[in-house]
């Protein structure tokens, strides 16, 4: 059965003006993101990783090219109208984790689920639900992510980025900042929410990290230069990991 | 040295924007606070430079004789005097027309050939053509008259007409300007004669009296007149403190305004340096870490802050003191009309180092009590973006548990959680809203209800005094179908209690007056009864049921105070008494009565052209006894220059203050979209929009504000009058009544909260341009 495209880029580019300079990060990049996939993106530093998923996100706009997502062409939306969809469909989780100093946890959570017109009520319930799906007790929602720990206020990031059911979670690097634990509690959750169905684009560059995708896509010089598929993650499948490994070889990885 | 050079070009570098509006602030304020001081200085000195040019006399006492031997026997007589000289001088009252309206003047005439022999007017303007029927005009009449130079100028002097042409405007101290009611002017010999022997003119002795150094020209007045009271000698004195107050008030009253209004723009600007440095500080907290731990000591890195401040600072006030030298010659327009001597003004090196010195002293002060802070501040805890400054912090309207929509409560949290800024902004805005207050208040009542701001500058209002030389048509007049009473009202007669001169005011029955400026007992009754101002009051340091002694020419009389008035007619020296008084017990002669007629209908500008149609008819049917008549409803309400001028300078202010809130607003909200940068790309990230995260920030700013402005506008209204005593208090004002209705509180706080609002969500528009991705990263 083949799976619906969430996600589709067409001669997509995004270049920076630094100084004069133009530096060209996605030339021409053609990608399908499917629904319910684990996708990863996977490349070397400075590759264009984290430039495709905020262009896929509709977090930054492209320089040219189209981006479709779930039919709708989002490139070309204007910046409110891109807030509104991201608030709708999308789900982030950063690698610096971008919780509000200002507000507490539960907070962060309710005012990003407030912001679709969902009942309070119903809210509070999801979310408290939700934070205990991460392990996080009724007592540490009250803190201020300044009270947390690293591991902690990302998986407070993670129930924000899920209040919303969105269609797509988008992550970036979201281990990049934790110790070892913290990151395999947070991988975790990833692939739990991943076997519910919630489709999930995450950026990484730790190996450890992506063998939870079931789809890795090697981006190199702003263009994908190779994808594997790895099917369903499995807790210590030795197959999938050498599959992995020799597609990042071949990728000069 | 070089290092704290490196950080100050850092500092403002980084922050360009907002230390461009911080700059704006600074020139706004600095400008307020040039124009106040130089205005007060430089009248001051000008009134100083003027009588020295002028040569002008502490005392100007015409005296009805002609006996000079006798006169200067008393004035030798007199300790104080230090000399005199004296002059043929004619006092004689004229009809004239003034825009369409019969304007009756007290003027002293000289002869031209006298012209600068006792004093020394200067000549203005003077024509090149020749006349045989030259005048010579005070520069007054040009302003309040509408004369021009080569022009007629039509009189009407008893029954006799007279055609001059204006062949020059002259600046006299004492006898040229507006309050001392006695215009001079100069006219050629024959003409001289001619008016001389006009049976109503007076012929009498100028004397230009000098005093010894630090004597009193009030003082030294009433002991001339008791000493010409001897003789049997009647005269009347200016004296140049009158004429002084009379021409100074106004820029004085204007600077004073001036400087108090760029006070609080001061305050509200250090408010601002305080806010822009606690800003800055925790903005840069990481900056501040990595300075600490690469050696650079807490001095030298507030030492930077306090010179980035203190450089902006006195730039900003040398350019806004430059400024001001564009709007200085309208500034002098305005004020001229009423100090009616032309300032020349430079640049006056005092004031521009008392501004900018004020400003860059007051500027380093604040600086260095808000970085304070960084002597505290460890590198570790500054690197780690200032970790226990968010600790332990309350969580402020917990969305789980608060009512409101999203809109509503994250507003409210914000303000909470940034607490120290929300408290300064609200500081601001309540000064902000106490000068909004007082400005709506005082428009108000110089604008909608001009009624009370009337009764400040004039004690009675009736529709048309009309000048009679016949008392027995009084009962006639009265009797007329669209008069509803009538009723004598005397006033500018000078008299002296103790050592002061005053200006007594004499009428039929006060009860007929529509407002007597009583604040105070009770109208007088009786012929022993008299009503003095409250400046006198304070003066002699005498209470209500104190009798006190009145002297006019030769006789001194017994009065018991029964009230205390207010009104600014006579500057603060007014005195109530009954015509029985002043005819039976003080004997002052008047050559014509002021009687006042108050019409059927009202009293207001809408009835100037009935009244009009009444001074017509009367003038038609008394002819010779009516020697003129003024329309009150015209004069006082549509060509009131004072209020044309007040109106005005409501209206600047209302403009000022509105541009000083766009500054602040837009230099507050440029600080906090920076410092909030990464919590509003947070919000963007996850879907808020530009629109959501702008109408956040005005309705913070706006709720902030409101309860600024509430506290602000109840402030204002209550001490609006107040204020209007303190400033009109040199002119009598005890107690000003102006009206502050409710609504002038609800409409400085509703428009306020508005226009804040408006300005907020404009100003923060840039925050559209830069992507959730942009603010995430930077």
């Amino acid at each position: 059965m083949s799976k619906k495209v969430l996600i589709k880029t067409e001669k997509l580019c995004k270049t920076f003006s630094n100084g004069g300079l133009q530096q060209h990060i996605i030339k021409n990049l053609d990608l399908e993101i499917y629904e319910g996939d684990f996708t990863v993106i996977m490349g070397s530093s400075g590759a264009g990783k984290s430039t495709l998923l905020y262009a896929l996100s509709g977090m930054d706009k492209p320089t040219l090219g189209k981006i479709t997502f779930s039919g709708d062409i989002i490139s070309d939306y204007s910046s409110d109208k891109l807030a509104i969809f991201r608030r709708k469909h999308c789900g982030f989780v950063f690698q610096q984790i971008h919780l509000m100093d200002s507000m507490s946890i539960m907070d962060n959570v309710l005012s990003a689920g407030l912001l679709t017109g969902q009942k309070k009520k119903e809210l509070i319930e999801k979310s408290k639900k939700l934070f205990a799906k991460v392990g996080l007790d009724e007592k540490l929602q009250k803190k201020f992510p300044s009270q947390l720990s690293g591991g902690e206020t990302q998986r407070a990031g993670i129930v924000r980025a899920v209040i919303n059911s969105p269609d797509v979670v988008f992550a970036d690097e979201p281990t990049g900042a934790l110790n070892s634990s913290n990151s395999d509690a947070v991988l975790d959750i990833l692939s739990e929410i991943s076997n519910e169905g919630q489709s999930v684009v995450m950026v990484t560059h730790d190996m450890k990290s992506a063998r939870r995708g079931n789809r890795i896509i090697y981006v190199k010089d702003g263009t994908v230069c190779g994808e594997c598929d790895l099917g369903k993650y499995v807790s210590g499948d030795k197959e999938r990991h050498e599959k992995l490994r020799t597609f990042l070889k071949e990728m000069n990885w | 040295m070089n290092k704290i050079i490196n950080l100050i070009k850092s500092n403002i570098r980084k922050d360009a924007k907002q230390t461009i509006s911080f700059f704006f602030i600074i020139i706004f304020a600095s400008a307020l606070l040039y124009i106040g001081f130089i205005t007060a200085r430089g009248y001051q000195s000008l009134w100083e430079t003027k009588i020295k040019e002028h040569d002008t006399p502490h005392i100007l006492s015409v005296v009805e004789s002609k006996d000079t031997n006798a006169i200067n026997e008393c004035l030798d007589n007199v300790t104080g005097v230090a000399e005199y000289s004296y002059t043929d001088m004619i006092h004689t009252v004229i009809t004239n027309e003034v825009r369409g309206d019969d304007n009756i003047g007290d003027i002293l005439f000289q002869p031209y050939s006298n012209f600068g022999v006792c004093d020394n007017p200067g000549m203005v303007e003077l024509s090149e053509n020749t006349y045989k029927n030259a005048i010579y005009l005070p520069i007054v009449c040009k302003y309040y008259w509408d004369s021009e130079l080569d022009t007629e100028f039509k009189c009407t002097i008893g029954e006799e007409e007279y055609t001059f042409m204006v062949a020059g405007f002259f600046e006299r101290m004492m006898t040229g300007g507006n309050g001392v009611y006695r215009y001079s002017m100069f006219v050629n010999n024959e003409d001289y004669e001619r008016i001389s022997a006009n049976p109503t003119s007076h012929n009498n002795t100028a004397y230009f009296i000098k005093l010894d150094e630090n004597e009193d020209d009030a003082k030294i007045s009433v002991r001339i007149t008791k000493e010409f009271g001897k003789k049997e000698i009647t005269t009347f004195n200016i004296l140049r403190s009158d004429a002084e107050f009379a021409r100074m008030h106004l820029p004085d009253i204007l600077s004073s305004v001036m400087i108090a209004f760029s006070l609080i723009a001061v305050v509200i600007t250090l408010l601002v340096i305080n806010f822009r440095i606690s800003n800055s500080i925790e903005q840069d907290i990481k900056n501040i870490g990595v300075q600490k731990a690469l050696g650079y000591t807490s001095i030298q890195i507030r030492l930077a802050i306090i010179l980035q401040f203190a450089l902006v600072t006195a730039a900003a006030s040398a350019i806004g003191i430059s400024l001001t030298y564009l709007v200085l010659p309208a500034w002098e327009q305005i004020i001229r009309t009423e100090a009616l001597c032309i300032w020349e003004y430079g640049i006056d090196w005092f004031c521009v180092m008392a501004t900018a010195g004020l400003l860059t002293f007051a500027a380093i002060a604040v600086s260095f009590f808000s970085t304070r802070r960084i002597n505290e501040l460890q590198p570790v805890t500054a690197l780690r973006q200032g970790l226990n400054v968010h600790n332990f912090r309350k969580n402020h309207f917990p969305l789980d548990k608060s009512k409101g929509s999203l809109g509503i409560l994250l507003p409210f949290k914000a303000i909470f959680h940034w607490g120290k800024q929300s408290v300064l902004l609200m500081v601001m805005m309540i000064a902000i809203g106490f000068t909004t207050a007082f400005v709506i208040a005082f428009g108000y009542n110089v604008i909608f209800d001009d009624s009370r701001m009337m009764r400040l500058l004039s004690s009675n209002h009736e529709n048309a005094t009309v000048f009679i030389t016949d008392d027995n048509i009084i009962p006639e007049i009265a009797a007329m179908d669209e008069v509803e009473k009538v009723y004598r009202y005397n006033s500018e007669m000078a008299a002296a209690i103790g050592d002061y001169q005053v200006i007594l005011e004499s009428a039929d029955d006060y009860s007929d007056f529509s407002f007597d400026g009583i604040y105070e007992g009770r109208a007088p009754k009786y012929d022993n009864e008299i009503v003095i101002s409250g400046n006198i009051k304070k003066h002699l340091k005498v209470e209500l049921g104190k009798e006190i002694e009145v002297s006019c020419g030769a006789y001194t009389e017994k009065f018991l105070i029964v009230g205390l008035t207010q009104t600014t007619s006579s500057m603060g020296w007014g005195c109530y008494i009954t015509e029985e008084a002043r005819i039976n017990r003080l004997h002052i002669p008047l050559n014509y009565t002021h009687l006042c007629v108050d019409l059927k209908g009202g009293i207001g500008s809408g009835y100037a052209d009935s009244t009009d149609e009444f001074i017509t008819k009367l003038k038609d049917k008394y002819k010779e006894k009516i020697t003129g008549a003024i329309n009150v409803d015209f004069t006082l309400y549509e060509d009131n220059s004072l209020l044309a001028m007040m109106q005005g300078i409501v209206f600047v202010f209302a403009v000022l203050i509105l541009l000083f809130v766009t500054l602040i607003i837009n230099l507050i909200i440029k600080t906090v979209t920076v410092r909030r940068q990464h919590e509003f790309g947070i919000q963007k990230a996850i879907g808020f929009t530009s629109r959501q995260i702008r109408w956040q920030l005005a309705t913070e700013t706006m709720s902030v504000s409101v309860v600024g402005n509430i506290i602000g506008a109840i402030l204002g209204c209550y001490f609006t009058n107040k204020i209007v005593s303190l400033i009109f208090s040199r002119f009598g004002v005890m107690k000003a009544d102006f009206l502050v209705p409710v609504s002038v509180g609800i409409v400085s706080v509703i428009g306020l909260a508005v226009f804040i609002f408006t300005i907020t969500y404009l100003v923060s528009g840039n925050t559209r341009k830069i992507s959730a991705y942009k603010l995430i990263c930077e």
